[in-house]
Order: structure tokens, then sequence, then C-alpha cells
């Protein structure tokens, strides 16, 4: 049902049951939020999106209030802008005075309210709240000076991971935003996903900055530095930096990759490739055995932490091979050093990934093989972005350059790894050649390519009925619990994935998060999925051959799960 | 042996005459109309307690075992003065109710061989209640003669002192829960709601909302549950009228909430009472369960096919909790953090189900309206504001008490005339009207009457009861400061321009109560700033808040800066503090002459701001005195002063 | 207190019902005198509520402690009524007797101190309560009385 309600003097047709910042949004009128995320029921906390009702004596907020139709709204009155203004005056007010040396300078959503208003005097003094940083964690850092309480972290990790880390503690002037029982974040239950990052609108919480931890390496002339980078990132990087031409993103990356001071640029892909092969050959022999289903996914750092700090005695379910990541650190290692015989422990791998949680999983102790780590160091797509401007690197100018020849071929696997379902989708191709010897045609109408946050669909491969449930982000996952925790077995494979959409939607993607980008990423790399030449790991060439030369011991690649005891 | 249900049945009975003749002796003890041991009860509410009734109790208990008296002693609720506490009441068969004041443990056994040989202990005496069959005690004032009781219109507050609120039997003797039996016999749920819409009962926590408009909205909404929430927060400090009334008469509230659950439909109710109220929540915990065994609570009640339920939940301690939808938060086990509205309570509420959020005193009035009818109701009080309110009278007044009045009366009389003026002959300067969310007044408003609405035309409201008394020797500036401070803890902290705005005006009002630092924060240029954007800041955070507490803790700045302005400017420019209480203000110097440079007060100063040479006078540099005071605490000679 | 006398608490109420969670606390602080680690992971796997919910809502109101409190605990009332007849006096003599200062307990365990609000006594401001026994119109002589009357109790 429609109707009319004036807004700024002017008749607007709105829809019964819209918010008012839904109709403001929609007919290009832009007023604060601070507090709001799309999606989300309002909590009306920052007041920032408020307007004047006529006949109401006090401001309302947006979006909080659905229209109704005695309404006549202003949205940019006097009254209302200097209302506006004075509370983010009040929020600047406690907030420390660092945006020179903030890592969201630029990038800020306080720092714009403050610009847009024209805030220009520092009217409103007083004390400051003075806490402490929170560096504890391996992903994630957390500035509590920085947190204006907006809420929207609390709200990410409860509402779309499912993990509730964070929670509003105390009231009033000691009101803040922290983990149970005020532990550091290394004690509390995060899962280092960094999609609170994601939404945080100031820099409360960032990832752990790495990048400048390797570059020393790049000035001493015995090491050799490895970019091992994630398909994910070449896309969102082409994406976020306008890349114009079409030319190939390899040539490009690896232009970049060198002038940052990278011996070898390595993609991921092998790593999908290999993983997927030696998931494929555990699920056959699982199938064999008829035990120890179902199967879960280990390839989200994220979820296996997740998994290891429930109190449940089943961690021998997780799929044994470490993730696509690790291991391409892993391989590329042995690989560069026996061809270009250069002793393993000069050889720095950098992983270049969407996401923080990788930071984590690359110091967990099964990564570190005969004192050589896999992965020495891993930075996101920001940092990298960060990188190529310091070294200001303009994409669209730079001459393309010729791959580091290692690893030249790998299926579309490394791909589909990065999208929600796209494991599974991987995982049926790569069993059903592995059972069948043929390649399975389209996949569509199992719909493991929509993003809905729960699935099961069963499909026969080969002789096998195989059962499948793909969550999509953790608000699903009470299910996958009870599936385990009945030790259901007639489920044999559930891909879990911590990001809602998988890791294109990672939390070290750039920021802001948006639906637009997001859908942008999924169409991106679905076309290169779907034009890929190779389409199953067993077709993958360079894989083949660096099995053949048995470079690397398999028993190095099995991850060690443990039982990890948090608050949860 | 409760007759509780003996009780009840004859309320139910159309034949009022009692046939057994010892059912009929045991209501008129209950009534005390005619007793045959001597009765005596103890004034046990909190602060009863606090000025020593339980020990006043022990000793009477002593004193009559002692010398084999065979007496009922009892605790009851407060009579309401709380300066006159422990208040004990002797009756002995055959003369009238004799009400003591003051009676400390130690003054027990002169008062009872006193009364008890039919002489008054003078020193005690209170009043008493004159009743035509018994005799008197000489010269005692008769309750209705007595200025703090005559001048009241005790409506709520009838019962309390009076009865045992650990007796269900003698609210039933003096007719109690006849009004809710009526109910679910005689009305329908919408029959109430226009009753008590028609009495014109507002609602007492001090917004005003109409009680019987409330009910309606949650008896239209379609639910098959429905939730009642007795306020009982009471979250203004100073505030225990609340209390008062739960400690002195459980029942009345009970009722009161039975009637009211009846009406709108719901079978469960809660009491969010504070936990600090430890008194008030043993004696309503056990008014409840005598009220499951009389058969007036719980399923089918009285054959009507009506259930009703009451628990109780200890609030746990915020002051934001008293705003409905904070407290139906924390009834939920949450955060106390309030809610946009709408969705307002009476739709969705507790467990997102209709609830209806009245207030202790608001329930206290409805067994009284639906007993005599709204017309009776309507008759007290002004034109829109009818029946009572009650207020707790505290600070610098003669007697701190507790005082229900008809709308309609004046402050004036309130103060002065119920209860006795300002303390110690000092001079009114101030009264705080519903705490920190409430308002600061001045002796102009004195006149002004209690009523809603003629309140709020002149920008005030009539707040929760809570009624502070400032005399000339408080500090407005000190007062408005002590409120923020406190406020800024209370704020639930949700929305930015409460959280962040009531820090900023506690700043601002910290700086003008100190001395001139040399730093540029304390300039007077920065202090004059401060004052402007005391009030730019409190307008915004009124209009743009989320809830009642946002939108009301600047009244009382807002309310002083109209009032006290001299008192501001004085502060501001003079910077002193005629009250002497803002500290940092003081300055201290020490007399040449009186000084015999003995070094003590040099040793206490905590800032080492004393200095010189033993036996010579010595010298107070004021830049480094912060104005404690120790040093004239310390000479002995009076060679400090302070101006 | 153990974890079996937590059980025994956690009994009375249903599990996966969060609004018991208040309830549970103040049973479990009443029993113990603060809110253990152990009793948070105990109550939030009972009642299905995360620790940092758990531990969000009980620093939101007065009532909860996370540290054990002293075998005297007091509350000087900071209500209005209070502070206008001298509570923060009150409060000052308390700390200088005892060192302590609001929210802390001493050395000693024998006192802990805490600003408290309103308990209804506003009648006999200023008011302290120690271990839930209310004193009225305090001044420094009875505060130095009542803690040398502690003092000497606990020897
Ligand atoms: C900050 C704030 C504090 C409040 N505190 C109380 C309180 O302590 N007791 C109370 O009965 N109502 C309090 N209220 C009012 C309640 O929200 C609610 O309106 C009231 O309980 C309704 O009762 P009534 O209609 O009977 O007056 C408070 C409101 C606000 C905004
Ligand atoms: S978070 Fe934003 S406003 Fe705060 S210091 Fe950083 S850039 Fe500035
Ligand atoms: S914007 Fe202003 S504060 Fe920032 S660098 Fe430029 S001059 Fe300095
Ligand atoms: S990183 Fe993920 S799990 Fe950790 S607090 Fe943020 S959103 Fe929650
Ligand atoms: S950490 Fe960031 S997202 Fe979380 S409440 Fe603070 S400002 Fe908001
Ligand atoms: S879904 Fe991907 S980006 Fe997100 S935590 Fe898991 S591995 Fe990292
Ligand atoms: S106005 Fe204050 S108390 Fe009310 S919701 Fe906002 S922060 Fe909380
Ligand atoms: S008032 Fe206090 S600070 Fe000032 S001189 Fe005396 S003792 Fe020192
Ligand atoms: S205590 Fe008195 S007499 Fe002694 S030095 Fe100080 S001012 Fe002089
Ligand atoms: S965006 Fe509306 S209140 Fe925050
Ligand atoms: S005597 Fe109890 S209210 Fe004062
Ligand atoms: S203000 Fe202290 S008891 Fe009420």
């Amino acid at each position: 049902m429609t109707f009319e309600i004036q807004i700024n003097n002017k008749p607007v047709t709105v829809k019964r049951g819209e918010t008012i910042l839904e109709v403001l949004n929609r007919i290009g009128i832009k007023v604060p939020t601070l507090c709001s995320m799309k999606g989300f029921a309002p909590t009306g906390m920052c007041r920032m999106c408020v307007i004047e009702v006529e006949g109401k004596e006090n401001l309302i907020p947006a979006c909080s209030f659905k229209v109704e139709e005695w309404m006549k709204i202003q949205t940019h009155s006097p009254r209302v802008v200097h209302a506006r203004k004075t509370i983010v005056e009040l929020l600047l007010a406690n907030h420390p005075d660092d945006c020179l040396f903030c890592e969201r300078n630029g990038n800020c959503e306080l720092q714009t309210l403050a610009e847009e208003l024209h805030v220009r005097e520092r009217t409103i003094k007083g004390e400051k709240r003075k806490f402490y940083i929170d560096q504890s964690a391996l992903s994630i850092v957390y500035d509590t000076d920085k947190c204006i309480l907006c809420g929207r972290c609390i709200r990410v990790c409860r509402e779309t991971i499912g993990n509730h880390t964070f929670d509003f503690a105390y009231r009033g002037k000691r009101m803040s935003v922290l983990p149970a029982l005020n532990k550091n974040l290394n004690h509390s239950n995060c899962l280092q996903c960094g999609q609170c990052i994601m939404v945080c609108p100031t820099a409360a919480l960032s990832d752990k900055v790495n990048f400048s931890e390797f570059k020393v390496f790049f000035h001493d002339v015995n090491k050799k530095a490895v970019a091992v980078y994630s398909p994910a990132v070449a896309t969102t990087l082409a994406e976020t930096l306008g890349l114009k031409s079409k030319a190939s993103l390899h040539g490009i990356l690896s232009a970049v990759f060198r002038k940052l001071g990278f011996d070898y640029i390595i993609d991921s892909s092998i790593g999908a490739d290999l993983m997927l092969q030696m998931q494929c050959e555990e699920f056959i022999s699982r199938l064999k055995a008829n035990d120890k289903f179902p199967m879960v996914t280990s390839c989200c750092p994220s979820w296996v932490k997740y998994f290891e700090q429930l109190s449940i005695d089943n961690l021998h379910l997780l799929s044994s091979q470490k993730s696509s990541g690790q291991m391409a650190g892993h391989i590329a290692k042995r690989y560069i050093s026996k061809k270009d015989n250069i002793a393993v422990e000069n050889i720095i791998t950098v992983s270049i990934v969407p996401c923080t949680s990788r930071k984590y999983e690359a110091k967990r102790p099964e990564m570190v093989i005969d004192g050589i780590t896999d992965t020495d160091a891993v930075i996101t797509t920001r940092e990298l972005l960060r990188m190529i401007k310091m070294n200001g690197i303009d994409i669209n100018n730079i001459e393309p350059e010729p791959w580091s020849g290692f690893f030249a071929t790998n299926s579309s696997a490394g791909k589909l790894v990065n999208i929600a379902g796209g494991t599974t989708e991987a995982f049926i191709i790569n069993l059903h050649y592995e059972l069948t010897g043929k390649i399975l045609d389209g996949l569509k109408p199992l719909n493991t390519r929509n993003l809905k946050e729960y699935k099961e669909f069963s499909l026969n491969i080969g002789d096998h009925l195989i059962n499948f449930v793909i969550v999509n982000g953790l608000s699903g996952i009470n299910k996958v619990i009870d599936i385990i925790k009945e030790g259901k077995k007639d489920i044999h494979f559930i891909e879990v994935m911590v990001c809602q959409g998988g890791c294109i939607a990672g939390g070290g993607q750039p920021l802001p998060a948006s639906e637009e980008s997001l859908k942008l990423r999924l169409k991106n790399i679905y076309e290169a999925v779907d034009s890929a030449a190779i389409r199953t790991c067993y077709e993958n060439a360079s894989l083949a051959e660096m099995l053949r030369e048995e470079i690397i011991d398999k028993n190095n690649l099995r991850a060690l799960f443990l039982k990890k005891e948090v608050l949860l | 042996m409760s007759i509780s249900k003996e009780l009840v049945k004859l309320i139910l009975q159309k034949d009022k005459s009692v046939a057994d003749n010892t059912i009929a002796q045991q209501i008129a003890v209950l009534r005390r109309e005619s007793i045959t041991k001597p009765v005596i009860t103890v004034g046990s509410g909190t602060c009863g307690m606090i000025a020593g009734a339980n020990e006043t109790f022990k000793a009477i208990e002593e004193y009559i075992t002692d010398r084999g008296i065979e007496a009922q002693l009892q605790k009851v609720g407060c009579i309401g003065i709380c300066s006159m506490e422990p208040v004990v009441e002797i009756h002995i068969p055959g003369k009238t109710r004799l009400f003591l004041k003051n009676l400390t443990e130690e003054k027990v056994n002169d008062a009872l061989d006193d009364a008890f040989h039919h002489i008054v202990p003078a020193e005690h005496t209170l009043m008493q209640i004159e009743n035509g069959n018994l005799s008197a005690w000489p010269n005692v004032p008769n309750y209705n003669n007595v200025p703090f009781f005559a001048l009241q219109n005790r409506i709520v507050l009838k019962n309390c002192g009076l009865i045992n609120p650990y007796d269900i039997d003698q609210y039933l003797a003096l007719g109690g829960y006849k009004a809710f039996i009526k109910t679910i016999r005689n009305y329908t749920a919408l029959q109430i709601c226009d009753l008590v819409e028609e009495s014109g009962l507002r609602g007492r926590s001090g917004g005003g909302y109409t009680t019987g408009k409330k009910w309606k909205t949650a008896l239209f909404e379609q639910s098959e549950q429905k939730y009642l929430i007795c306020n009982a927060e009471e979250s203004d400090p100073g505030a225990f009228m609340d209390r008062a009334i739960i400690e002195g008469d459980p029942h009345r509230v009970i009722e009161g909430m039975a009637i009211a659950a009846y009406a709108i439909g719901a079978t469960k109710a809660f009491v969010y009472i504070r936990s600090e109220y430890t008194v008030a929540i043993q004696t309503l915990d056990t008014a409840i369960k005598q009220a499951k065994a009389a058969g007036l609570l719980g399923q089918d009640i009285q054959g009507s096919g009506f259930n009703f339920d009451i628990s109780i939940r200890k609030g746990p301690g915020a002051f934001v909790c008293g705003e409905e939808t904070a407290l139906i938060s924390s009834i939920e086990g949450d955060r106390g953090m309030p809610e946009t509205k709408p969705p307002f309570p009476a739709k969705q509420g507790l467990f997102n189900k209709p609830t209806v959020v009245n207030n202790v005193e608001t329930l206290a009035n409805i067994a009284e309206i639906i007993n005599r009818g709204p017309s009776w109701f309507s008759a007290i009080g002004t034109e829109k504001s009818k029946g009572t309110k009650i207020f707790a009278i505290s600070g610098k007044i003669h007697h701190t008490s507790l005082v229900e009045v008809a709308m309609g009366t004046s402050f004036r009389q309130i103060i002065f005339d119920i209860a006795g003026g300002i303390k110690d002959d000092k001079h009114f300067k101030a009264m705080l009207l519903g705490g920190p969310v409430g308002f600061c007044l001045s002796e102009k408003d004195l006149d002004l009457h209690v009523d809603f609405d003629i309140l709020r035309n002149h920008g005030l409201g009539v707040g929760s009861g809570g009624l502070i008394i400032l005399d000339e020797n408080n500090c407005i500036i000190d007062t408005l400061k002590y409120y923020m401070d406190f406020m800024q803890y209370q704020s639930c902290g949700k929305c930015i321009p409460c959280r962040e705005g009531i820090k900023r005006l506690f700043e601002i009002l910290t700086r003008i109560t100190h001395k001139p630092l040399n730093s540029e924060d304390n300039s007077t240029l920065e202090r004059i700033k401060g004052i402007i954007q005391l009030e730019e800041i409190a307008q915004v955070m009124k209009a743009t808040s989320l809830c009642g507490l946002g939108q009301s803790v600047v009244n009382p700045i807002l309310s002083a800066l109209e009032r006290f302005k001299h008192e501001f400017e004085e502060h501001l420019y003079e910077r002193k503090c005629q009250a002497w209480i803002c500290k940092q203000l003081r300055t201290f110097t020490i007399d040449v002459d009186a000084c015999t440079g003995c070094s003590l007060c040099a040793r206490k100063c905590p800032t080492s701001a004393i200095i010189g040479s033993k036996r010579m006078p010595y010298f107070i540099i004021e830049e480094k005195c912060i104005g404690c005071g120790y040093c004239i605490d310390a000479c002995k000679f009076d060679a400090v002063f302070v101006k | 207190m153990s974890s079996s006398a937590i059980a025994e608490i956690l009994k009375n109420f249903q599990r996966n019902r969060s609004e018991a969670l208040i309830p549970v606390l103040q049973e479990v602080q009443e029993a113990d005198g603060y809110i253990s680690e152990l009793a948070v992971r105990q109550i939030s796997e009972y009642l299905g509520i995360p620790s940092s919910k758990i531990y969000g809502v009980a620093t939101f109101y007065n009532q909860f402690r996370f540290s054990p409190r002293g075998k005297f605990h007091i509350q000087v009332c900071f209500g209005t009524a209070c502070h206008i007849m001298g509570s923060s006096t009150v409060l000052e003599v308390i700390e200088r007797l005892l060192k302590i200062k609001d929210g802390q307990c001493s050395k000693d365990g024998l006192f802990s101190l805490e600003v408290g609000t309103c308990t209804g006594g506003c009648g006999q401001a200023p008011v302290i309560v120690v271990n839930g026994v209310f004193y009225g119109k305090v001044t420094e002589e009875r505060i130095k009385q009542i803690i040398a009357e502690m003092q000497d109790e606990a020897i």
C-alpha cells in the first residue's frame, strides 16, 4: 500500500512499512548514519540520522521510524544540521586526535562526517577515554580508544558470523565493547575472520599489519621472496584500482610484484589443486571404510578454530589436509629450492590473500616443518593495495611482465575455493572424475552457486549417492553441529566458510565492503571458472609434474587439529 | 492460624453477618475494634530499621517476656515520619491506640512502664487514634489534630504503619480484596478499564499518562499472552514512596495488580523491584505467598476462571531500568538499554507480548477506585489531575517524611505546613523535584500546585515524588554537578548525545567550581564559553536522545539556569561559592597575629601549600591550596580562616 | 565455589532460557560473593548464552562483581538525599581510615568498599550498609566506631 507524505516541503509517495531512511535513500536525500547497517534491524544508537517531523517536539532517527501518513519531514533544517554537528563534535571530544597516524586516515566514516558537517573548531573539550590497544591476537588489532560504540562489530559477529566475541560491557561513561571477562582477544573465541573490521566505521578494529616484517628481505641478496597470491586478490585488485585494459592479469601482477621486490610469483591455485586431490583421496578411502562421516572441510581457518573451540570430540571428521594457501607456500619453497638450487631457509614465502584469518593460520604449529615455516608472512588485499600506493605503482600504465614460469597451469579449482559453495563444486567435479573418469558437465541444477546460508542436496556420483551440506557464514552452523553431535553418517560432505559469500568477501578485502562489489567479484570469478581450460586437478600438468618429481612429502601436508580452551 | 479463607468467604457471602463467634472476635481484634490483650507494634520499614527499630523491637520483646506480659508484638511498615522513628504503637485493651516517637532501645523500659501504668510517656508522645468506644489518653493529640496528618489525604497510605504487612488477615478484615473479588465476579475487563479511565487516574511515575487508556491499548491487542509489570525500581535516589507502600501495605499493591491484570487480560505479572530494597522484597514475597494460600492468586481464582500469578524480579541496580523498555530488557535477561518507541510496550513489550507497565503508587490506587467508585476519586484533586500524590521529602527539612496530599496542594503547604519547614531554622533555597531527571525549583515556585498540566505549562513536571529540600548551606552548582556525576554512570550508554553529553556537562560544571589554574583550560573565557555550551549541549541532548533519561537529565540544569542565574554568575565571575560547598573556591589565609608557628597545619596540608619556619607565622600559597580545609581543623589557635 | 555447587543453583532454572540469567547471577553472587570465571563458563553452557554476553549483562548492573569482596563489605549510599547530607565526606573518611578506594578490597581481605545507590532510607541520610546492615545518620565518630567494632570482631 502506498501513500503520500511531505519531505522537505515536497510530496513523496511511500510504501507502508518502509523506514524514513529507506525512503530518503531512495529519493536521493543523504542523511548521515553511523550505527545502521543494511540488512540488520535498526538500533537507533547513534542518533546521526535524526530528522525533524512536524508536530514532534524532539527530533527522531530516520533509521528507526517507519513512515506514517501524517508526516511532514525536514531532513536538513538548521536545527537538524546543528544537532548532527553537535553529535559529531561530542564524539570527537572523546576521540584521539590521531587521524594523521591512523590506519583509516582517508577512509574513515567519522572523519568523513566531520568533514561533511564542516566541523572546523574543537568546540567541545574534555577528558578522553584512555584504555589500551589489544594487540594480542594474530590477525585483529583492537584500538579501544577509537571505538565509538556503534555496535556494528557486535552485530556482525553475532548475527552474521554467529560467534558473539564482543559485546557491550558496563554502561554510561564506562561503556565499552569488550570480549568475555575483558580478557584479551587472543583468549577470546574470536575466529580472526575480520568481518568486524569490514563494518567498523573507524580504526578501532583493523588487521594486524605484516607487510613491514618482510620488507627487509627484499634487500638481502641471499633471500629470495616469493609472492603466493590468491586469484581472489587478483580480481579484487583489478576492480579496486580500476584496471582498464583487459590485458592478462597475470602479466600485470607479475610486474606489480616484481616492482614490489618479489623474486618469484606463484598463483596459489597450485595449492588448491593439490588440496583437492588429497581431499578426494581421503574421501574415497573413508567411503571404502564407510567411516568418519561426514567429512568436514578444513580450508577455512576460522571455521577450524570454531570447531576446535567447541567442546565436542569430533575433530577427526575434519578433512585432514592443510589449506590450499599453506600448501602453496610449502610447495613453493621446496620446488623453487630444488629447481633454482637455493637453500630452503633462504626462500621467503609471502601469502597474499583476502583473508585476515590466514595470518593466524600461518602461525599454527603444524605449519612449521623441520624449522621451515610454510608461509613466512601473510598480507591482505588491503595491505597489498597500500604497498602498491607506497611504491607509486600505476597499474594502468605499467608494462605487463612475463610469468615466473613455475606452476604455469592450474585448474579452475583455485578460483572456486574462494567462493562459498565453490569448494564443494570443485570437489564434486574432481570426485566425479576420479570415480568415473569423466568430466562432469555443468553443476547449475545443484545450486552450489547460490548464496543461501544453509543448503543440503544429494548427488549420484559413480555408484554412490552422496549427500552434501554447504554452510555459508556461520548462521546456519547449529544444524551442522547437530549433524555432527548426533553422529549422522548419511551426510557425507560438509563445506563451511565463515565469511558470507566466501573469501571474496573476506575480512582482508578493501573497505568499505559493498554488495555491488561482492556481486562483481562473483561474476568475474565465475566467468573465469566457466572459461577455464582445465577443470580438474588431475588434468593439471604442473601438479602432475611436481608430484612425479617427489619433491614434497604428502605427510608434511597434513593438518593437526587440537581442542582449544577459550571462553565461549 | 490465618483465617484468611474465612474472611474471603465473608466477602463472597451476601449476608455479611458473622455466625461464628470466635471468628467475629478475631475480626474485631484484626480491626482493632476490641482487643483482649495489649498490641504493640514497631515501625520497621527500612528507615525505621535504620533508626534502630530492630533494637527497639528486641528491647520490647525482652520487656514483655521478662514481665510475663501477654501482648502481641508486631512489626509494621512506616507511618511516614522518618525523623520520629522508631515509632511504636501501644494499644492497651480499653484504651485508644497510642503512638510514641523516637523510642530507641534504651528508652523502651521507661516508656512501657509508663504506658502500662496508664501514664503518657510525655517525651515520646506522637498521637493517638481516638475511637468513641475507647478511653482516650489525656493530653495526647488526636491523629487528625497533628498538622502532619491533618493536612494529608491518605488513600494509598491509609494502612501504612497501622496494619501488619505480614498478616493478610488484617488487610482482609479492613475490607481488603473486596474490590478484586467484585471485579472478577461482576465486571468485564472493558468495564474496569472504563471505570479507571473515568476516575481520571494518571500514572504516578511522573509522566501522567491516563492509566485507563494505557490499559485499553493492551486490552484491545490480540495476543494469547499478555503481561503486567509493576514498576518498583524507584530509581530516583532520594525517593522512597514505592518502597514505603510495599513495606507498609503490600496487599494493596497486589490487589491493584490483580485488578489491572484482569482489566488487560494478563495472567502473569512481574514486580521489578530494586535489589537494595531488601525489606520490601521480603514483605512482598510473604504477601504474595499469603495471597496464594488464601486463594486470591493462582488458577481459577474464586471460581471466576481468572488465572493470575505474580513473580518478583530483583533489579540488579541501574537507574535507567526504571524506564519501561529498559526494565523489560532487564527482565528478559539483557542489558537494561531502552528501545525506541513505538512499538509501545502496551502493544509489544515483554517477550514481544502486550505489556502494561505501571508504577507501584498507580496500582495502589486501583482497589480504592473500584470500591468507592470513579466519581468519588475524581472529586479529589484538580480539574485534570485527580486523586492524591505521595512525596518523599528529605534533605534539609524538619520532618523528613512521606506525605500524601490531594492534587492541587501547593508546595508551600507540603514543605512548611506538613513537613514542618526547613531544618534548624535555616532558609529555604531550592527543592529538587523528581531527582536527576526532574527539576530544580526556587522559592518563587513554592506556590505552584501539584498538578500535571499546570507544572507542564511551566516547563516542569510532577516527577516521581522525590522532593529534596536545600537550604542556604547547599550549593546549586554543586548539586547539579553531583547529578551529572551520578548520571554519567547511569546513562545506559546506548546513544551518543546522552552518553557523551552528560560527561561534558559534568566537566563544564566542574570547571566553574574550580580555582583558576594557570592552564588555558580554566581561563574565565573558557568558563563563560562553557556556560553557553551547557545550554547548547543540553538542548541537543533533549532533542535527540533515545529515551526519557537523556531527554530529561538536562532538566535540572535548564531549570536551575533560569532560576539561579546569580549563583552561576557568582561562581563564574567572582569565583565564589556562598554556601562554601565548592571547596576549590575557598581561600584560606593565616592570621599573622594569631599564628604561633607551631607548623601543625603545614604537616597536615596534602599539597604542601603551607610554608614557614617554626615559631614564625606560617603562610599559605594560594595557587597550591586545594581548599580541603585540613589546616583549619589542625590549627589549635584559630589562626587559619577562610573567605 | 565448586562446580557442583553452581550446578545445584542452575538446577532450579530451565536450560537455555536467557531470561534466567539475572536471577542465576544473583543467586551465584549471593552464595559466592562474586561471579567467578568458572561460574561464567557453567552458566554460559547451561543457559546457552555466550560468555561475552554474560559479562556484558553483568557489568551493566551495579550489583555484580567479578572479584571477591572483603569479609566486611561497606556500601556508601551516594543517592541525592545522602549527598545533600554529606555522603562525600563519609566516603572520604572511610577511604582514609581503610586506605582503600571505591571498588577495592583491603589487602587483608577484611574490608571492601563500594559506592552504592539509594537504599530507600533517605530519611536517615547519610546511610551506609555493611554486610546488609544499615547505619543511618552516620558521622565520622560513628564510622570510626563501626570500623573498630568490625576489626575487633575479625580478631
Ligand atoms: C529514566 C527514567 C526512569 C524512570 N524511572 C521510573 C521509576 O523508577 N519508577 C517508575 O515507576 N517509573 C519510572 N519511569 C517511568 C516508566 O518508564 C513508566 O513510564 C512507568 O513505570 C509507567 O507507570 P505509570 O503509568 O503508572 O506512571 C522512568 C522513566 C524514565 C525515562
Ligand atoms: S579512526 Fe578516523 S577519526 Fe579516528 S583517528 Fe582514525 S581516521 Fe581519525
Ligand atoms: S588536513 Fe589539516 S590537519 Fe590534516 S594534514 Fe592537512 S592541515 Fe594538517
Ligand atoms: S574477527 Fe570475526 S570472530 Fe573475531 S570478533 Fe571479528 S567478526 Fe567476530
Ligand atoms: S569497534 Fe568499531 S564497529 Fe565495534 S563498536 Fe567500536 S567503532 Fe563500532
Ligand atoms: S571464509 Fe575465507 S576469508 Fe573468510 S575466514 Fe574463511 S578462509 Fe578466511
Ligand atoms: S538517552 Fe541515555 S539512557 Fe536513554 S538510551 Fe540513550 S544513552 Fe541510554
Ligand atoms: S586548605 Fe588544604 S590545601 Fe589549602 S592550605 Fe589548607 S591544608 Fe593545604
Ligand atoms: S597550625 Fe595554626 S598556629 Fe600552627 S602554624 Fe599553622 S596556622 Fe600557625
Ligand atoms: S543511523 Fe539512525 S540512529 Fe544511528
Ligand atoms: S519512616 Fe519510613 S518512610 Fe520514613
Ligand atoms: S539517597 Fe541515600 S538512602 Fe536514599
